[in-house]
């Protein structure tokens, strides 16, 4: 069968003056609708592999980084070479996306910041938004603006965003890190509940090292050798 | 590119204090000078308008005389410069007498002034004399007690040593000349009718002019085509070694008004149009700065750049129209009050201030080119806002 990811000697260099870091990929495979941890330090490297995962950051060089969305193949390494069009209809369609904190859009009602990802994807549908409010918990809060919302609702706002369109994967990035400790263990339950009834693949990096164990996340490792001028990070699964 | 318009409307919703205080800022450069132009526009169009009103400013008048042939006058006419021209059958005036054509006996004096269609002493009322028609000033009306439509003789004496003899003209009186024409008894009739009445008052009856033989005349009546046209006539009937006298002194004294007040707007124009365009390129590229996060969001929920291009646009657009609007409705307010206050006053009624609504469309226009052109500034920035920005707190 076909995985939704295929990774293998993904890697990336990035520079700060004379300060080099250097994330090594070997390889995992993801498949369609599985959850994984990224789990790591501050400076790890997590980070790293999730930008370019989300095609935020281009790699150096892969011998594999294939994408399987809805059937379709997409050579994710490829896509650096074709022009930013691919990646933004990538980006649209294929995928959902979890940040930090502050990733509504200030600007804009809980209702339209849940709808915008539909809607850059061409598919707008208000009546999923209402639906995944309030699976959410946070319909009643469909027509206030973000800085009315508690952080751990915005979260909640956050995670319907992230699955509105119904992309196959979803990318949270330290989802839980603004939150206090019983708050997080909601959120993160929640994210990973949804995502799973949606049928999403889930990749979550995170610096929780007891979350990961909780929800029995297959975690990717970051192994980290500094030297001189610079450190090398190598992401390796741990299972098997 | 639609949803990152409303976007951008959205953004501008949320801002609104902020927004709107830009707007006001280019509605306090534009009401100013849209209130300026309308002023110089009410000036100048009571000042040139005055000229171009009254055809005796655009009148070229010959001092003395001059033996002139119909070909002068062929040359004259056929010049695009030259609205009218019209031959005098002396150097001062042709007298006559003017009665009732069924008693014509008692007649009034009057002067007899060569006329013809397209005279812009006459107005209108030119296009009435013909062959056989003629146009009285208005104090010849009130003196005869002539109206429109009654049938007349006109009359030239000659004395001679049998006794005065006269020749008569018979002619329909066409129309009353405006008032501003003269304030003279003047007949207004035709070349023919002129000549005939002269050739007889200065020739013996026996020795009648031969035949076919081209009048020679003192002087003519000529009007430029416009004010502008004065100059250069005046130049070159000068070259012709005529001693000329127009209104050229008081005419350039206006056009440079109108040129020096012209060029000082555009001055204050230019000033304006840089600080609006300053101001709005000032805010719009320190909206796109703050709202990086916001946008390099939108990059990575999968927005292309070029559609977050339009943010800026359209906010400046919007600013822009906003901005000008205002300042329409605050020129067209405050130059409503002006007119109330001055206009009767220092203009004998005509409007102080004119804001016409081809001001305001150039208004607007210019407005909104001046934020699409300030709105660049923020979409060079905005080109370059990454999607992995998105992904954290900057």
């Amino acid at each position: 069968m076909t995985h939704l990811l295929e990774v293998s000697r993904l890697h990336v260099t990035r520079r700060a003056g004379a300060y080099a870091f250097r994330l090594e990929v070997p390889g995992f495979v993801l498949p369609a609708g599985a959850a994984i941890a990224l789990l790591g330090k501050s400076g790890s490297g997590k980070s790293t592999l999730l930008d370019l995962l989300a095609l935020a950051l281009p790699p150096d060089g892969a011998e594999r980084f294939a994408f399987h969305p809805h059937g379709e193949a997409i050579d994710l390494l490829a896509t650096w070479r074709g022009g930013a069009a691919v990646q933004d209809r990538t980006r649209a369609r294929h995928i959902g996306y979890v940040l930090q904190t502050g990733g509504l859009l200030p600007f804009l009602t809980v209702r339209r910041n849940i709808a915008l990802p539909a809607e850059i994807a061409g598919r707008p549908d208000p009546a999923r938004v209402e639906a995944l409010a309030a699976r959410l918990g946070v319909a009643h809060h469909l027509d206030r603006m973000p800085h009315a919302l508690s952080v751990g609702e915005r979260q909640r706002v956050a995670i319907a965003r992230a699955l509105v369109h119904q992309p196959p994967l979803v990318l949270a990035d330290e989802p839980t890190s603004a939150l206090d400790p019983a708050l997080a263990q909601e959120v993160m339950a929640l994210l990973l509940a949804e995502t799973q009834a949606e049928g999403a693949a889930l990749i979550v990096a995170t610096h929780d090292h007891d979350a990961a164990e909780r929800l029995r996340l297959p975690v990717i490792a970051f192994d980290i050798t500094r030297g001189e001028g610079g450190a090398v990070a190598v992401a390796r699964p741990t299972w098997t | 590119m639609i949803l990152a318009a409303r976007l951008a409307l959205a953004d501008m919703r949320h801002d609104a204090g902020l927004f709107a205080g830009v707007a006001l800022t280019v509605t306090a450069v534009l009401a100013p000078l849209l209130l300026l132009l309308g002023l110089k526009t009410g000036v100048i169009e009571h000042l040139v308008g005055g000229l171009r009103a009254d055809p005796q400013v655009r009148e070229v008048v010959l001092r003395g005389h001059m033996p002139l042939p119909p070909e002068w006058f062929e040359q004259m006419r056929a010049r695009p410069d030259v609205a009218f021209v019209a031959p005098r059958m002396r150097q001062l005036a042709q007298p006559v007498d003017i009665g009732p054509a069924a008693n014509p006996i008692r007649g009034t004096n009057a002067d007899f002034v060569v006329s013809a269609p397209g005279d812009p002493l006459l107005g209108a009322a030119s296009r009435e004399i013909g062959a056989a028609s003629i146009v009285i000033s208005q104090r010849l009306a009130q003196i005869s007690g002539f109206k429109p439509g009654d049938e007349v003789a006109v009359w030239a004496i000659r004395r001679a040593s049998t006794g005065n003899q006269r020749i008569d003209a018979r002619a329909r009186i066409a129309a009353i000349a405006p008032a501003a024409a003269t304030q003279n008894a003047v007949v207004y009739g035709p070349l023919a009718m002129a000549a005939a009445l002269e050739a007889f008052q200065e020739r013996d009856a026996a020795q009648a002019a031969p035949q076919g033989q081209a009048h020679i005349f003192p002087s003519f009546r000529l009007y430029a085509r416009d004010i502008t046209d004065v100059a250069t006539l005046e130049r070159d009937l000068l070259a012709q070694g005529m001693e000329i006298r127009t209104e050229v002194g008081r005419i350039g004294w206006t056009l440079s008004i109108d040129r020096n007040l012209t060029t000082l707007f555009a001055v204050l124009t230019a000033c304006g149009a840089a600080g609006v365009a300053v101001t709005l390129a000032v805010s719009l590229w320190g909206n796109v700065a703050r709202k990086r996060r916001s946008l390099s969001l939108l990059r990575l929920l999968g927005l292309p750049a070029r559609a977050l291009v339009v943010f800026p646009l359209v906010q400046g657009g919007l600013i822009a129209l906003i901005g000008s609007v205002l300042a329409a409705g605050t020129a067209l307010a405050v130059g409503g009050m002006i007119n109330a206050a001055y206009g009767t006053a220092y203009l004998e009624g005509s409007q102080l201030c004119v804001i016409a609504p081809s001001h305001i469309l150039f208004a607007c226009a210019g407005a909104l080119a001046l934020a699409l052109l300030a709105s660049l500034v923020a979409v060079r920035p905005v080109l370059r806002i990454a999607p992995s920005e998105g992904m954290r707190e900057a």
